[in-house]
């Protein structure tokens, strides 16, 4: 049977099946007009047609008759409500990238998760960089006084110029200590924090304060009482690691050496230039300095306060300084899809070494591979040569240069650059692209395995049997190492009700922290990684915007982004924020 | 048998099935992977994309058709230019789409990993966002205020210096 319908000023004919239920017509007034079912009224001979009613209701209509429409189309549902929530976070951030400063600033101002995703700091990088607006109206802004807001501002000012500073009054630095139950206060401190580290004893922090320049605290980790205030330096404090007892700050001015347990400074490095990233080496008889001018990394032996060697030029490589047990590895985006691994072995004097090339030189993979026995030996244990003899000269020239054991390539795609590589072990490496992970051994070229890793590459981390991912979008990937097969992935914001942005994590075997934001709270949630749920959320205020770490207890900072870290170990959690201070939990296990 | 010609099955969500010359199947990643990494006999029945529908792949395939002699896009870095006015006459007419399927070609354009094409319907929204006031983006998007006035104030407090000092910037 076929009817007409007059709907506004068309005529429609339509196809009506008699066996088909009455709402079948109705959904095909639908199709064809856009008028929802529950705004149509239809007239049909014999009255008004029922959604609930049977076509032998209706005698009357008969082929070619007229039926009358009324109603107008609706928009697409999806429309009314908010087009954008069809998108996934890493996608509106797509969008935002392509947005001018004042219109991202903008977008903030539209609703809870533009604000959230518009406030990426990787949206606001470049725009820093770029020098497109001034400092005086950052800090103009965040004098106010909404100490919830100053992530958001500190982050354009420590890119555009570290040395200045605001708002360091009235904010708390708090140490947390969390038992089975609830944290429990350590030490509060009239600071926030510029640079954490933590380990199983001590936590260690300096000021972001022109007032007390060079200032670095320490406290035990046992009772949260202070042992000891250092002064790194006159100038400002750039950057500090520590290893086991040995602690090195750079500053302006070089770098200083303290032993942690005697507290006693143990020796000054002078590297002739600002320092922008140190490194202790696990052993804790060699660090790794980054100069701010120079290119390369200087290595000095820390008993004899010589250097020993410049490993590597690349703008990137004091970003990345991150020694393993086995060699420096680090990426530099003027190296693109190669991975230089440096041998620790050679900081050795022994005869074996090759001789010095120049980093990235091509005729690196004819140099003798890694003698892996010597590698994965005891590396702790391994003292630096004493000085051959006596004093600076004997490492003045005859130290044989760290060696490149050979370049890692990133065979599937020369032109994809590595944004961050990590060692694990000391036959195992991965770098990571902004989609891939590949995982090299290190006695092959050629990476042995590649998974989607779905992440930037900064918010990636590997252990000897697993890596773990943040996407931009929050979802925390686990994969297993050895089959390259995901293991768990888990969206750790499911459980905030708001919309919560996951800034940070880090994992070990057993459990991974996140850094969630909201608009109105920070929390950390710990994950079980057996069971994929949550063990805890640790909710002293913390906010994150990078991470590392590793189970060694050794904070890691990268200059030029924002301070904070957050960190599992074996014991602890330690989350920094850099304007409410730093919170430190033992999580859940025994309490300390 | 030329390599060349070798067409591909593509079904969609939807349960359309569409051939696609290999080669344009291949400007999508997530497709060119799953082409090297099947065997011919497992790609007879076509691949299934659980997340396209037929509408939104048929003008995938057109774009892809259209962009087929296209060098790679360049790589992501940093310094990545957020220049939106480069749009090409055929490219700005083949945005000229209803929001919501624009949204769904980014969703498809992600999902098959074609990073051309998500650039630019991500240029063609965030042009849909440049120039507008906060209210206007809203009504644009048909986007809810869910800000508390208090923290409205507090965002807009921390605009301040953006909307002053928008003449120093671009």
């Amino acid at each position: 049977m076929r009817v007409k319908v007059k709907w506004k000023k068309s005529q429609l004919e339509i196809e009506v099946d008699r066996s088909a239920p009455v709402t079948a017509f109705l959904q095909q007034l639908q199709t064809v007009t856009g008028v929802l079912l529950a705004h149509q009224k239809v007239l049909v001979p014999g009255g008004r047609l029922r959604a609930d009613a049977v076509w032998s209701d209706y005698p009357r209509m008969k082929n070619g008759c007229a039926v009358m429409l009324f109603g107008s189309p609706s928009v697409d549902p999806r429309l009314q409500s908010h087009i954008f929530t069809m998108l996934p976070d890493e996608l509106l951030l797509a969008i935002f990238r392509f947005l001018d400063v004042t219109s991202l600033a903008r977008a903030r101002q539209v609703c809870i998760r533009f604000c959230a995703v518009a406030s990426d700091a990787s949206l606001w990088r470049p725009v820093c960089d770029a020098g497109e607006f001034r400092l005086e109206h950052v800090l103009d802004a965040s004098i106010r006084g909404d100490t919830s807001l100053h992530r958001f501002h500190r982050m354009f000012c420590h890119n555009l110029n570290r040395a200045r500073t605001w708002a360091e009054a009235d904010v708390d630095c708090t140490l947390l200590a969390y038992g089975d139950t609830a944290p429990r206060t350590l030490h509060t401190l009239q600071f926030s924090p510029l640079f954490l580290c933590a380990s199983e004893r001590r936590a260690i922090a300096s000021p972001e304060s022109l007032a007390a320049p060079g200032k670095i605290h320490v406290w035990s980790m046992a009772d949260g009482s202070p042992v000891s205030t250092l002064t790194a330096t006159s100038s400002a404090l750039i950057h500090f690691r520590f290893a086991r007892s040995t602690l090195v700050a750079g500053a302006a001015d070089g770098a200083r050496v303290w032993d942690l347990d005697t507290m006693a400074c143990r020796g000054y490095l002078a590297a002739g230039d600002s320092i922008a990233a140190v490194d202790v080496l696990p052993s804790a008889n060699a660090c790794i300095l980054a100069p701010t001018a120079a290119p390369g990394l200087a290595l000095y032996d820390l008993e004899t306060e010589a250097q020993l060697r410049c490993l590597a030029p690349g703008p990137l490589a004091r970003e990345c300084l991150r020694p393993s047990w086995a060699f420096v590895d680090f990426t530099a985006r003027t190296s693109r899809s190669a991975v230089p691994l440096w041998s620790m072995v050679s900081l050795r004097p022994l005869a074996h070494a090759a001789p010095s090339e120049a980093p990235g030189s091509s005729t690196a993979d004819a140099l003798p591979l890694l003698d892996l026995d010597t590698i994965s030996g005891p590396l702790a244990h391994d003292p630096l040569p004493a000085a051959t003899g006596e004093d600076d000269s004997g490492f003045a020239q005859p130290v044989p240069a760290p060696i490149i054991s050979h370049i890692l390539h990133d065979a599937a795609a020369a032109a994809n650059p590595f944004m961050h590589c990590s060692a694990a072990s000391d036959h195992l490496v991965a770098g990571f692209t902004p989609s891939q992970a590949y995982v090299f051994d290190i006695r092959a070229p050629l990476p042995v395995r590649s998974f989607a890793a779905n992440s930037a590459g900064r918010n990636s981390k590997i252990t000897p049997n697993l890596h773990g991912a943040l996407s931009a979008s929050g979802r925390f990937t686990l994969t297993d190492l050895g089959t390259s097969k995901p293991i768990l992935s888990i969206r750790p914001d499911t459980d905030i009700t708001t919309h919560a942005q996951t800034h940070a994590m880090d994992f070990t075997a057993v459990r991974a922290v996140f850094a969630l934001a909201t608009m109105r709270y920070p929390v950390v949630s710990v994950v079980d990684l057996q069971t994929g749920d949550p063990m805890a959320f640790l909710d002293d205020p913390v906010l994150i915007d990078r991470v590392s770490g590793g189970a060694r207890g050794n904070g890691v900072y990268f200059p030029g982004s924002m301070s904070s870290l957050l960190q599992a170990s074996h014991e602890l959690v330690v989350c920094g924020q850099r304007t409410d201070g730093v919170s430190i939990w033992a999580a859940g296990l025994a309490p300390f | 048998m030329s390599g060349d010609h070798d067409m591909v099955k593509l079904i969609s969500s939807d349960g359309h099935t569409i051939e696609v010359p290999e080669d344009i199947v291949r400007k999508s990643q997530t497709l060119q992977n799953t082409l090297d990494d099947l065997a011919k006999d497992q790609l007879e029945n076509g691949i299934p994309l659980a997340n396209v529908t037929h509408a939104i792949l048929t003008k995938v395939v057109e774009w892809c058709t259209h962009h087929k002699d296209d060098p790679p896009p360049p790589e992501d870095d940093d310094a990545r230019t957020r220049r939106t006015d480069d749009i090409t006459p055929w490219d700005a007419d083949f945005c000229k789409v209803e929001q919501t399927v624009l949204f769904e070609l980014i969703l498809a354009a992600n999902y098959l990993d074609i990073k051309g094409l998500l650039d630019l319907c991500c240029k063609t929204v965030a042009n849909m966002i440049k120039g507008k006031s906060p209210e206007q983006i809203r009504q644009t998007f048909n986007i809810k205020n869910d800000f508390t006035p208090e923290e409205e104030e507090q965002v807009r407090k921390e605009n301040e210096w953006c909307e002053e000092a928008g003449s120093t910037g671009k």
